[in-house]
């Protein structure tokens, strides 16, 4: 169902509700949807609510956005992985093998995402190269932060390059997402190729994403337990200030 | 160059000979080793503990390029039933002969990984076991950990 009939003061983007698949979300997004929400309660969704009041200019918090996280500062690629573990170990979260797994997974594609390509130099090409070990220039460091509840694992990672756009979004779902006739395509000149988007979408029960051209880009996740997890209960945003 | 975080080694199982794949696969993983077998290559991936959207990446290219001799897939572990159920073209031209079914007790919280064979995969969804007696805390049944829908989307 796509909803439409918002009263608002800003131009209502498109949206898709209702209940779906991943993969019709995934498609919704590669069709320009920026606000893909399935829940089996529809509109009376309370994280579809929160989207629709930003529409009217109210910034509400996700109800499964946590507070009172634990922030790690990282310059350095190479203390990534030291980073992830340190993670990983200090939460009950991480203590069941799958839930483990689809932490290390997120953390180290939004990290390496992170590192390798939210800061641009003048010719808009990624400042630092990737397969490099790289130490992030002074006010560049990315910020991770984390909280958990007995249902899940709030993780938020932003970086103070902002250089991703919902065309870039949309241009790895468009590569990476597989259609029944098609070969599932990769980029060769990217690195990746987008797929770790792709992948931290698929493990993820909600992905919201706050871009402030230039200066911050905002990844926040929320992992639920697997004994929690609902596959047609998620949702997607990408937000453009 | 030198990764110790991924190995290959051969193992004879019920008198078939496998490559054994352990470790990480990611930017740094050279899957030169699997070119040099002969006949059909039996890939045991028991021992994979971790792959990245690089690794991913180098995999699907590497069995674009290898269709020349069949390909099965013994003792996939979580980490990788994951990638197959969500990128479709993980598998290549491979065969998924066996699977780990991640299980945990419904009581004291302990896990388990069920072999899941060809017999119970060749069915849609997979036969597997519903719950089960944990023989650890002998109280809480063994439940699939996580949806079973989601986790073997890979038999589409």
């Amino acid at each position: 169902m796509n909803s439409s009939n918002t009263k608002s003061r800003r131009p209502v983007p498109e949206v898709k509700t209702g209940l779906f698949s991943k993969q019709e979300g995934a498609e919704a997004i590669i069709n320009n949807v920026r606000h893909v929400h399935s829940s089996i309660l529809g509109l009376n969704d309370p994280c579809w609510k929160a989207t629709e009041a930003s529409f009217n200019g109210t910034i509400l918090p996700y109800p499964w956005e946590l507070s009172s996280p634990k922030v790690l500062l990282i310059s350095q690629s190479q203390k990534r992985s030291e980073c992830i573990e340190g993670l990983v170990a200090s939460t009950q979260f991480g203590q069941k093998s799958q839930n483990r797994e689809r932490l290390k997974l997120v953390t180290e594609e939004l990290l390496s995402n992170s590192f390798y390509h939210a800061y641009k130099n003048q010719s808009k090409q990624d400042k630092y190269e990737r397969l490099s070990n790289v130490t992030l220039a002074p006010g560049e460091e990315v910020k991770l932060s984390y909280a958990e509840n007995r249902n899940g694992l709030h993780l938020v990672v932003e970086d103070q390059g902002g250089s991703l756009t919902f065309e870039d979004f949309r241009g790895c779902f468009s590569r990476c997402f597989f259609r029944t006739n098609k070969e599932f395509a990769f980029d060769e000149k990217h690195s990746g190729a987008g797929l770790g988007l792709y992948l931290i979408y698929g493990v993820t029960t909600h992905l919201s994403i706050q871009v402030e051209p230039g200066k911050k880009t905002r990844f926040s996740v929320w992992l639920a337990q697997t004994n929690q997890f609902d596959p047609d209960s998620f949702s997607f945003n990408f937000f453009e200030e | 160059m030198h990764n110790d975080k991924f190995k290959v080694e051969k193992v004879v199982v019920d008198g078939k000979e496998q490559l054994r794949l352990t470790g990480i696969i990611d930017e740094d993983t050279d899957f030169a080793t699997l070119e040099k077998s002969s006949g059909p290559l039996y890939l045991n991936l028991s021992g994979i503990t971790g792959i990245n959207s690089l690794g991913i990446r180098g995999w699907v290219n590497f069995w674009k390029t290898h269709t020349d001799k069949p390909v099965f897939y013994v003792e996939c572990p979580p980490v990788i039933v994951r990638q197959m159920s969500m990128i479709p073209s993980f598998c290549g031209h491979g065969s998924v002969v066996s699977v780990y079914a991640p299980y945990i007790c419904s009581n004291c919280e302990a896990e388990q990984l069920v072999l899941v064979g060809s017999d119970a995969l060749a069915s849609n969804p997979p036969k597997i076991a519903e719950s089960f007696l944990c023989t650890k805390c002998n109280a809480g049944e063994m439940e699939l950990d996580g949806s079973p829908r989601q986790y073997f989307a890979f038999k589409k």
